[in-house]
């Protein structure tokens, strides 16, 4: 069952575009994660869903009904800001009980209410402290209690977690899914960061310019992607460019610009003579000292440099021809082994592992 | 609060809503409202009046003439109160600056708790009653008070020196009223100066008194034009100074038209001196914006 | 700072500060210093002290009711100046709209403009209204000249305020009149305060303006302190000013403690109201 739709969604600043054309449908239950770069159109478009802001153009649709002229406050959305928007002047307590104020709902209702979702975010003994005594993880958890005590019908987060630190937000992902997963409420979430829009949803929706540039689960997301764009935004991804030589079958020839042949698979047709973009993810990359056992992709290489970072080994590759390679090697597929500066290795990419784009 | 929620409420909540042009009018009527009718009106009143004629027992005779205007600038006594307004407004603001300037740096350059309480005092003067500040003026310049009394006992002096009722006093007056009004925006520009800017100026080879010069006084004209265009303003209109300090040669234009209108019951010539008082000012800041241009002032200082 | 004779330049520009400083605020105290006398005119140097001014002072009627009459005035116009000063500064640092400038130049020009031009302006136009002199119109008055103070300060803290919080509480489902009661103004308040002192103040000390609508009842405290010095000049006159500045300063601190006190209060009371 579709939750929230959205019809030919347009939406203009004067001349400026921020939002052209969008559509889709959100199911119910669903965490679905608007993803792209500063400038996009995915808070605007939230704002719209919220009501914060009027489309110029389109429809949006909340449980079957038509929302473009109700005002936030009587769309039964719970909405969390990237700067969490926790009331001041009021309480833990008091900024979660106000949604239910405001709908109404009996003093020894709230109380219990309250109570519940506090236990639920694990802040029930900080009730009755004030937002600026709060560290940014306890504020983000009261913002998020306060936006899913009134059982909105959608739950719309705005970059939650960007303002915490690294280790936090990790914290956090995992808590904000575990509680998502638990209530079970429909989630729109925007964010620019790849790995919590791969880590926490169902479905990911890529945006360039206010467009809808490719929506798929995760791991379609990742494997494979529409357009350059998309390859180039999620992971890390060598790029190279060429020409298809021949075809045959599933299987594609491709010289590089640079002289090198490279075997591919290709889901559709193409031509010979067709000019085509290569992506190999850096993980993607297999290093070696002596010959293995397959013939195709196999490419002698220089290691330009070493980074140990830990659990992952960063190099930097030339190959015999020219081509410079990043790649990302971790501990226990490299069986803790480093390859060390100006070593010569073989180079092993397998061809299912390219991503073919025309170019 | 329920009835925020009320039916009737909403609807015109929703009305409004839906009308951008709305809002800002509804907010904003109050206190166009309040001026346009008490201030604004009544001043287009005061213009009619000063066109018209003095009736039988003060009365007012509506007739078009410009009779009050000519008897305004064809009688010395009257004609010098405009002038000597606009002497003394130049004065006390040419004062002020003098005075203020260097207190405005000081407070600008200063950091910390220090700065904090000297603002604190600053402001404490200029929250004591006009009235109570410029009497004691009187009790301290009068034959009997500390700087005769003073003067006499070290005789330096044979009999106490006449201080009050004169230009000096009414001066020394404003200025003491004034020099908030001047510190208080020369403080605020200098106090944006960046430091770098300074250092920069000293490590090209400029002295203290040509960074001075050429660096701080220049960047602080915002402020500077603030201070002076208010304190100017303010003056000229002074009212309670040169009453209570002034003598009969030093009436200034708002005596001349509180005396009309309080005392004399002229209201038609009051109305005209007090019209030709609003055309001087609003001439004052016209050039003011000519020459240096009022958003300057924006960009120095945050008002008061 | 500045660095060449440092010592020197330092001491020369401090202590012309301090002297500035004194120059400000030595009248006062010699006001409050003669209010102390035992003779009849305020000379100096006083022979002894006294509070003999002070009784005659609560003593005097007419003088007391003065002080009462300014001080409710006071009140009353800053109220109304905190709610009109406040809504304009809404409307100017939210919305754009046309003749804004010239509206905004307008509104601050009673700060600006000779009292007495104020004060013959609304005089004229109860005269021609037939309208008496009256508390009301005082009042009225007072808040003219008082709201663009409000105006001013509100807009100051209402530039830095952060919407976002507004935003919150549409999407939890207060509309646009709650929410404006239950975050807004609560988080404007201290400005709208610190305005409505500023107003009291001035209403206070208020004569240009004030001597063209004032009655024999409905004298103000300046009012008074001005006939006196014309024919009444004794310390009494001292008295009423060393109440006034004792006023002056005091309220702002009192209303300070209360202000606090009673947020706090509202701030910790109870759960789920």
């Amino acid at each position: 069952m579709i939750d929230v739709e959205l019809q030919g969604i347009t939406k203009r600043f004067g001349d400026y575009i921020a939002v052209n054309n969008i559509s889709l449908g959100i199911e119910k239950g669903e965490f679905l994660s608007f993803l792209g770069p500063s400038g996009c159109g995915k808070t605007t478009t939230l704002r719209m869903i919220a009501g914060l802001e009027e489309p110029s153009e389109g429809s949006i649709f909340i449980k079957g009904k038509r929302v473009n002229n109700v005002p936030p406050f009587m769309r039964n959305i719970g909405m969390v800001f990237q700067n969490y928007a926790l009331f001041p002047h009021k309480s833990v307590f008091e900024n979660v009980a106000y949604g239910l104020r405001m709908r109404q709902v009996g003093k020894k209702e709230i109380r219990r209410r309250v109570g519940e979702i506090l236990d639920l975010v694990q802040l029930s003994n900080l009730e009755n402290r004030m937002p600026r005594q709060l560290s940014g993880g306890q504020q983000q958890r009261v913002a998020l209690a306060r936006a899913l005590v009134i059982n909105p019908d959608v739950l719309l987060l705005d970059e939650p977690l960007s303002n915490l630190d690294a280790k936090l937000r990790e914290e956090m992902r995992v808590e904000t899914k575990k509680i998502q997963q638990e209530v079970g409420i429909t989630t729109i979430y925007v964010t620019h960061d790849q790995v919590e829009a791969l880590s926490m949803s169902d479905r990911i929706v890529i945006m360039k310019e206010g467009e809808i540039i490719q929506i798929g689960s995760p791991k379609e997301i990742y494997e494979a992607p529409k357009e350059s764009f998309v390859a180039e935004f999620i992971g890390q991804s060598n790029c190279l460019v060429g020409k298809v030589i021949a075809v045959k079958g599933e299987e594609v020839e491709i010289r590089t610009d640079t002289g090198l042949m490279i075997s591919a698979r290709a889901g559709e047709q193409l031509e010979e003579g067709k000019h085509v973009k290569l992506y190999v993810r850096v993980e993607s990359i297999e290093i070696s000292e002596r010959h293995s056992l397959n013939s195709k992709n196999v490419f002698e290489g220089l290691i330009e440099s070493a980074s140990f970072q830990g659990w992952e080994t960063v190099y930097y590759i030339k190959l015999y021809e020219g081509t410079r390679l990043v790649a990302k090697k971790n501990r226990r597929e490299s069986r803790r082994n480093l390859f060390e500066r100006d070593s010569r290795v073989l180079v092993f990419i397998r061809p299912e592992d390219l991503i073919l784009m025309p170019g | 609060m329920k009835v925020l929620r009320s039916k009737f409420l909403n609807c015109i909540l929703s009305y409004v809503r839906n009308r951008d042009e709305l809002r800002p009018l509804l907010l904003i009527s109050p206190s166009a409202l309040w001026i346009i009718l008490f201030l604004f009106i009544p001043l287009i009143i005061i213009g009619i009046y000063s066109f018209s004629s003095r009736g039988e027992g003060g009365s007012i005779v509506f007739s078009f003439s410009l009779q009050n205007y000519k008897h305004f600038w064809t009688t010395p006594i009257y004609t010098r109160t405009i002038v000597k307004s606009v002497i003394i407004g130049i004065e006390v603001t040419l004062v002020c600056l003098i005075m203020g300037y260097f207190p405005a740096y000081y407070l600008g350059r200063l950091k910390g708790v220090r700065r904090v309480l000297l603002i604190v005092l600053l402001i404490v003067p200029f929250w004591t009653s006009i009235i109570i500040r410029t009497y004691s003026w009187v009790l301290i310049l009068g034959n009997q008070g500390p700087i005769n009394y003073f003067l006499l006992k070290w005789g330096l002096i044979h009999e106490p020196i006449q201080f009050l009722y004169r230009e000096f006093a009414v001066i020394l007056g404003l200025v003491h009223i004034m020099l908030p009004f001047m510190i208080l925006p020369i403080f605020t520009s200098i106090d944006r100066i960046d430091q770098a800017l300074l250092d920069a100026s000293k490590s090209l080879g400029a002295g203290n008194v040509r960074t001075f010069f050429e660096v701080t006084v220049p960047l602080s004209l915002p402020g500077i034009s603030a201070g002076c265009l208010l304190v100017f303003i303010i003056s000229v209109g002074a009212f309670l100074t040169p009453a209570i300090l002034g003598g009969p040669k030093d009436m200034m234009i708002a005596m001349l038209i509180q005396q009309n209108f309080l005392m004399l019951f002229d209201w038609p010539f009051g109305s005209a001196a007090a019209i030709i008082y609003l055309v001087t000012i609003i001439f004052v800041v016209f050039i003011f914006n000519k020459v240096i241009g009022l958003n300057k002032i924006w960009m120095g200082s945050n008002g008061k | 700072m500045l660095s060449f004779p440092k010592i020197q330049k330092i001491s020369f520009l401090l202590v012309f500060t301090i002297g500035i400083y004194f120059f400000l605020f030595t009248p006062i105290f010699v006001v409050i210093l003669m209010s102390f006398t035992p003779h009849n005119i305020a000379s100096f140097p006083i022979p002894g002290y006294t509070l003999k001014w002070y009784r005659e002072f609560w003593a005097d009627t007419a003088l007391i009711r003065a002080l009462m009459n300014s001080l409710l005035v006071g009140v009353c116009a800053s109220f109304l100046s905190g709610i009109i000063g406040t809504l304009a500064a809404i409307a100017f640092v939210r919305s754009n709209f046309r003749g804004k400038q010239l509206l905004g130049a307008v509104i601050l020009s009673p700060m600006i403009l000779s009292g007495i031009i104020t004060g013959i302006a609304l005089l004229s136009f109860m005269t021609i209204m037939h309208v008496h002199k009256s508390f009301l119109m005082l009042v009225v008055g007072h808040t003219l000249l008082t709201f663009p103070y409000v105006f001013v300060v509100v807009q100051t803290q209402l530039y830095g305020f952060d919407r976002s919080i507004e935003e919150a509480s549409m999407t939890l489902g207060a509309n646009e009149l709650e929410t404006f009661f239950y975050i807004t103004l609560p988080n404007i308040l201290p400005s709208i305060i610190a305005g409505m002192l500023f107003a009291l103040t001035i209403s206070i000390d208020e004569f240009v303006a004030t001597q063209c609508w004032v009655t024999p009842s409905t004298e103000t405290a300046p009012i008074k302190i001005f006939s006196m010095l014309r024919f009444e000049v004794t310390p009494k006159v001292n008295v009423l000013g060393t109440v006034i500045v004792v006023v002056t300063i005091l309220v702002p601190f009192l209303a300070e403690k209360l202000i606090a006190k009673k947020m706090d209060v509202r701030l910790y009371k109870k759960e789920g109201k």
